[in-house]
């Protein structure tokens, strides 16, 4: 039973947090004015006007882009942690890093000369 | 003593190489080496005799293991050979005679298309014979048996687009089938109760285990009868021996002289240890060899063809042997068993050589006068005949009065047995010599071109001619070598008294003489009588012809009940219960496929949705595992 | 030392690499010189397995360990990919497909099978399944052009994500019933905290199943086979089929071998009736199907339901009979797959079942060498098929699971309809439509060997089940 009673606060929380969400939703749309208009309504108060709805096919050359970067954006994930205990981790961590560095740089090279990063040439 | 491996080796190999390779050997190679192999057999044998003769005699005995062949748990058979006087002498006969055959076979089937084919069964068929002949055990023993049996269909049935010769194939294989079947009860028995099928754990146990069980040596007895019977030609299963001449004549002569027919003979004597506790058995024996002598040499005597009668010929004189071991004489009967061997062969091989001379010509009433064209064949076939007959001076006479002199005195009904044996003997004279007159005197009939067969046909008949005389002077009355020979090997020889002998072969020569001269009268004095004969007494004559009707009787008896229920089997209950059982299954399962098929829908939604409820259940179970 | 222990997955990675910057970076790029840096990268760490055979050994907690059980899959991950290679080089020039991403791709799923054999982390086994289906994911929709290929694409991605999920929930429970993540200290974690850590951990069993159960297609975790199977070009089904099924095995066999003590009567129950469903439906929908693909799919999964069978019950026979039939199954199984690519005309396959008749007329060569893979499958002698069922049968019987063989016997007899029906159209019919078939030196001696091997293994299997049975048991347990 001691692994379960362990788990008793983590159950407390999730069931206060649950209330509570639930709660200031509902309270919200019982107790707060109403006062709708045209700039309310609008998705960015202060920004460009929508012109179409978002609910449309735009080109998929707008994926990669983002793929891309997520995947040299998440290597900083790893960088920092490293960096923080690098004195610790002494030659062996710095190889480490290096090989690690490497392998992304043989994805950065592989994606340029397939032209990833070429907007115009994209042909898919 | 290894040598003996080659004995059995050689007309394998030779088997093997003509059926492998007969497609691109000249016919004279495949001739030659079938001969050799058979030839080579023959002299490892004369040297492995010669070797054992002077050898002392309880010296005499070897058991050559040269692998186990058989090991499962704690049963273990060997493929080993037993060498001793008896399987030394066999290998003789059989080597020697095939030998012969096979020489004459070179000629005979000089303008076969499937040359390769018939010596590749010859060899092998020599081999199996060996086999059996050699085997230490009776597994190998039983190997040898059906791998006789088998060549002997193939060979029957060697012109198998000829329905006769295909049909006399399959009825010798089924007749022979029977028998095994009781010869493989027989051997399951014999390990039953000895817990082995070696020859020398058998027979060394025999005397203790058997004295106080009578009935269980009566009924191995009889049951390795059952299968003597099938494969010697005794009554009742004798039917295939007359048709098995529809395969080529040196075929016949190989089955009736050397290989396959005394292949029951050598077994009973093999095994006459566990005769000797079954007294029953032996009667039997004697009984069954002594009917089968007197009924086939009877209807011998009417046939018109020349094979058909020879083959009769074959039953009547197996008869004898059987009644030779049947009273305790197994050394006459395996005498006899040599005899035979040589003028049998030799009386098949002049039929071929008649045959060959008048275009295949086998009947009695289309035949005639051919004493001129064929010398050789002509007086090497009365010297057979006479050999046959018992005449005296020829190796047929020592072996049959050596035979029947033993059934005279034998301790049950000897005077019976021996009386209807001298009956027998008169008949077989009377048969054959009427074959000869008939044959050879008289005037040749119109359009045929007779002509001597060649060298290569005739000089096997010169050899088996001299055999057919000197061979029986092994078994002189007083030197008697042979006896002495086999007599290691056998447990008690009776002694005979020569007076008794001496009567018995008068008796019997005068009785063989009369079958002669009867024939002379019948055929060359008075050739009118016959039909006189036959119109007095047309209802014996017509069952004679018709060989006392069995095979119409073995026909409606088992033949055709068995053909309806075959029938039933096979278009009622196979096609509607069996067939429909399985066909039905299988339309279940198909049908089953095509539906479970429909759970695969292509949609990734339902997918999902099974693996989901796959989970559930799995986990479902686990949870209920909880206790 | 340890970096000796990686090498066979490091030199698959650094090989894949290689091939792919080399095709990237090169001009005038020979195509056979991807091939060639490929086989010869396998050829490497395959010496490099066998230099570490009977070396046991274990990095950082189990992390990474390497023993003879792992060594044998290694190797056979190896060889598999190495065929598949080898028979997909002709395929990829007729379908303009020949790039060094194809070779990466196939190299890096290898290196996560090679994970999931040696280690003793579900975590890392966790890895080199992801590692392992993410190129198979690519690679099945590498023919781009093919609406089917990339439905089967869809499929498998969004469906093996699904079952990895589960795989990774049992993760979590096993970490909370045990506190342990290395699947050798799970009975051990067990004993200290009696009680209620049971239940959790049977759940987490049931997961981990589910989770594995989809890689080797266990009814009904099946499902995604046949059209994945049907959709992905016909080398990465080939690959699917052997290399990746192997090493879902491999990862369950080693899971439930140290999970076995604590829960094994639950464990044989359920192994019980996966087997029996998995094997029956397998075979039994091959029947209907006409696409040999789709075939080879069903007849996989039947094959899987056949190895659950000794999974019940585990000693050094079981282990033995249940690796020596996969290695049995992946021999027949490449080389059904060799000639099925054989039979296309440039891009254009002829998958049909009816494409096969009146085959042994044309080619010989073909006809036979599928006669005796489609006899090994049927499990006929002298195959190794047969060899194969034979062990398996006969460890399932000594172990009491008589009924079980029944049902498995039965599934034979169902079985041999469809693969002799491939055998009876090659020799009994004549041919109904004019189909080709291209043969290179690439697809014919893998062919040959994986022939021979069939007929070796159908002969003489007595060495290398024993080799098995001493060495792979004792190691399992470091």
């Amino acid at each position: 039973m001691s692994m379960i009673l362990n788990y008793l606060p983590l159950f407390i929380l999730a069931v206060l947090v649950g209330f509570f969400i639930i709660t200031s939703v509902i309270l919200s749309g019982f107790i707060g004015p109403k006062n709708p208009n045209t700039t309310k309504s609008s998705p960015y108060e202060c920004g460009i006007i929508p012109e179409d709805t978002a609910r449309k096919k735009f080109p998929i050359k707008f994926y990669p882009v983002a793929m891309l970067f997520v995947v040299f954006d998440v290597e900083l994930v790893f960088i920092y942690p490293w960096a923080v205990v690098f004195n610790k981790l002494g030659v062996s961590g710095y190889v480490e890093m290096v090989i690690f560095i490497l392998i992304l740089l043989v994805g950065y090279l592989y994606i340029l000369k397939r032209g990833g990063f070429e907007w115009e040439k994209r042909n898919f | 003593m290894n040598s003996i491996l080659f004995v059995v080796l050689l007309p394998v190999l030779g088997s093997f190489i003509v059926g492998i390779f007969g497609k691109w050997i000249k016919k004279s190679l495949i001739g030659i080496i079938a001969c050799c192999s058979v030839g080579i057999s023959f002299l490892i044998s004369a040297f492995l005799f010669i070797k054992i003769i002077n050898l002392p005699v309880n010296l005499r005995f070897f058991d050559k293991v040269f692998f186990q062949w058989v090991p499962v748990g704690h049963f273990l058979v060997n493929f080993g050979f037993y060498i001793d006087p008896l399987s030394i002498l066999m290998i003789l006969i059989v080597t020697g005679v095939s030998f012969v055959i096979h020489l004459y076979s070179i000629g005979y089937m000089k303008e076969e298309e499937h040359f390769s084919r018939y010596f590749s069964y010859l060899n092998l068929f020599v081999a199996s014979m060996l086999l059996l002949v050699l085997a230490d055990n009776f597994l190998l023993l039983f190997m040898g048996w059906e791998a006789v049996g088998l060549c002997s269909y193939l060979l029957i049935g060697f012109w198998f687009h000829k329905k006769s010769a295909a049909d006399a194939g399959r009825k010798a294989f089924i007749v022979n089938r029977i028998g095994d079947f009781g010869f493989l009860l027989g051997i399951l028995l014999i390990y039953h109760t000895f817990k082995s099928l070696n020859y020398s754990a058998v027979f060394s146990q025999a005397p203790l285990i058997l004295k106080h069980d009578n009935g269980v040596a009566t009924a191995i007895t009889l049951l390795l009868f059952m299968g003597a019977v099938g494969k010697s030609a005794q009554i009742p299963l004798y039917v295939w021996l007359p048709d098995a001449m529809e395969g080529p004549t040196p075929v016949s002569a190989l089955i009736h002289a050397a290989t396959m027919v005394t292949a029951g003979v050598y077994m009973i004597a093999r095994t006459h240890i566990l005769y000797q506790f079954a007294p029953i058995s032996m009667e039997m024996v004697a009984f069954v060899g002594i009917i089968t002598a007197f009924y086939a040499a009877s209807i011998g005597t009417v046939q018109f063809d020349i094979k058909r009668i020879i083959a009769y010929s074959t039953i009547s004189q197996l008869g004898y042997m059987f009644l030779g071991v049947g009273v305790a004489a197994y050394s006459a009967g395996i005498f006899h068993l040599m005899t035979h061997a040589f003028f049998k062969a030799l009386l098949f091989l002049c039929a071929g050589s008649i045959m060959h001379a008048c275009s295949g010509e086998t009947d009695l009433r289309k035949l005639s006068g051919l004493r001129k064209y064929l010398p050789v064949t002509f007086w090497t076939m009365v010297i057979g005949a006479l050999s046959l007959s018992g005449f005296p001076g020829t190796a047929g006479f020592f072996s049959k009065d050596d035979i029947l002199a033993h059934a005279y005195m034998a301790p049950y009904y000897g005077k019976f047995l021996w009386g209807l044996g001298i009956i027998t003997a008169a008949l077989t004279s009377f048969y054959i010599f009427r074959i000869i007159f008939i044959v050879f005197r008289g005037d040749k009939q119109q359009g045929n071109h007779p002509h001597e067969s060649p060298k290569i046909m005739t000089v096997p008949l010169i050899i088996l001619a001299i055999l057919a005389i000197i061979g029986g002077y092994v078994g002189l009355p007083e030197l008697n070598f042979i006896h002495r020979f086999l007599s290691p090997v056998f447990l008690k020889t009776s002694a005979l008294s020569s007076s008794i002998e001496l009567k018995t072969m008068l008796v019997s020569f005068i009785f063989s003489l009369g079958g002669i001269a009867t024939a002379w009268y019948f055929y060359i004095v008075n050739p009118s009588l016959p039909g006189i004969i036959k119109k007095n007494v047309a209802g014996l004559y017509r069952l004679l012809l018709n060989k006392y009707f069995v095979d119409e009787v073995y026909e409606r008896i088992f033949v055709l009940p068995g053909k309806k229920i075959a029938s039933f089997f096979s278009d009622v209950f196979d096609t509607k219960y069996i067939d429909g059982a399985v066909n039905e299954t299988g339309k279940w399962i198909k049908i089953n496929s095509e539906q479970w098929k429909k759970i695969q829908t292509g949609y990734l939604r339902d997918y999902v949705l099974i693996i989901l409820i796959g989970g559930i259940i799995l986990l479902g179970f686990f949870i209920t595992k909880i206790h | 030392m340890f970096i000796y222990l990686f090498m066979p997955v490091f030199i698959s990675v650094l090989t894949g690499l290689i091939v792919l910057l080399y095709d990237a970076l090169m001009i005038n790029v020979r195509k056979w010189h991807l091939l060639f840096i490929s086989l010869a990268g396998i050829v490497i760490s395959i010496l490099y397995s066998a230099i570490l055979w009977k070396l046991p050994f274990s990095f950082m907690n189990g992390m990474f360990v390497s023993d003879n059980f792992s060594i044998i899959f290694s190797v056979l991950f190896l060889l598999s990919s190495a065929i598949v290679l080898l028979i997909s080089y002709p395929y990829l020039n007729d379908n303009n497909l020949n790039f060094g991403e194809y070779y990466a791709l196939i190299l890096f799923a290898t290196a996560g099978m090679i994970f999931m054999a040696s280690t003793l982390n579900l975590i890392v086994i966790y890895l080199g399944l992801e590692l392992l289906t993410l190129p198979l994911v690519i690679l099945t929709c590498f023919k781009k052009g093919r609406d089917f290929s990339h439905e089967a694409a869809i499929k498998f991605f969004i469906l093996s994500v699904f079952s990895s999920s589960f795989f990774l929930f049992g993760i979590a429970f096993m970490f909370g019933a045990t506190g342990t993540v290395n699947i050798a200290q799970v009975v051990m974690a067990l004993s200290t905290h009696k009680g209620i850590s049971f239940p959790y951990m049977l759940i987490s069993v049931g997961l981990l199943i589910l989770g594995l159960g989809f890689k080797i297609s266990i009814v009904p975790f099946h499902i995604w086979t046949p059209d994945v199977y049907h959709g992905a070009p016909t080398p990465i089904t080939a690959f699917m089929s052997t290399g990746a099924k192997l090493a879902g095995f491999a990862a369950l066999i080693r899971i439930l071998f140290y999970i076995f003590p604590a829960i094994h009567s639950s464990l044989t129950e359920v192994f019980i009736v996966l087997s029996v469903i998995t094997m029956t439906l397998g075979n039994i929908v091959a029947i209907s199907q006409k696409n040999i693909k789709r075939m080879l799919a069903y007849s996989s999964i039947a094959h899987s339901g056949y190895v659950l069978m000794v999974l019940t019950v585990f000693s050094p026979a079981t282990v033995a009979a249940a690796i020596f039939y996969l290695i049995v199954y992946i021999i027949a199984n490449l080389g059904a797959f060799g000639i099925v690519l054989t039979l296309r005309q440039k891009d254009k396959e002829y998958l049909d079942i009816t494409h096969f008749s009146g085959l042994a007329g044309k080619n010989p060569f073909l006809a036979g060498f599928m006669a005796v893979f489609m006899f090994s499958l049927a499990g006929i002698p002298p195959t190794a098929g047969f060899m194969g069922k034979f062990y398996l049968f006969n460890v399932a019987v000594n172990n009491g699971f008589t009924i079980l063989v029944i049902v498995g016997l039965i599934n034979t007899v169902i079985a041999a309809y469809y693969y002799l029906r491939i055998v009876y159209l090659m020799y009994m019919k004549k041919e109904t439509e004019n189909v080709p078939s291209t043969i290179s030196p690439f697809v014919k001696i893998p062919l040959i060997i994986l022939g021979i091997a069939t007929v070796f293994f159908g002969v003489f299997p007595s060495s290398i089940v024993a080799l098995f049975k001493t060495t792979l048991f004792l190691t399992l347990k470091l």
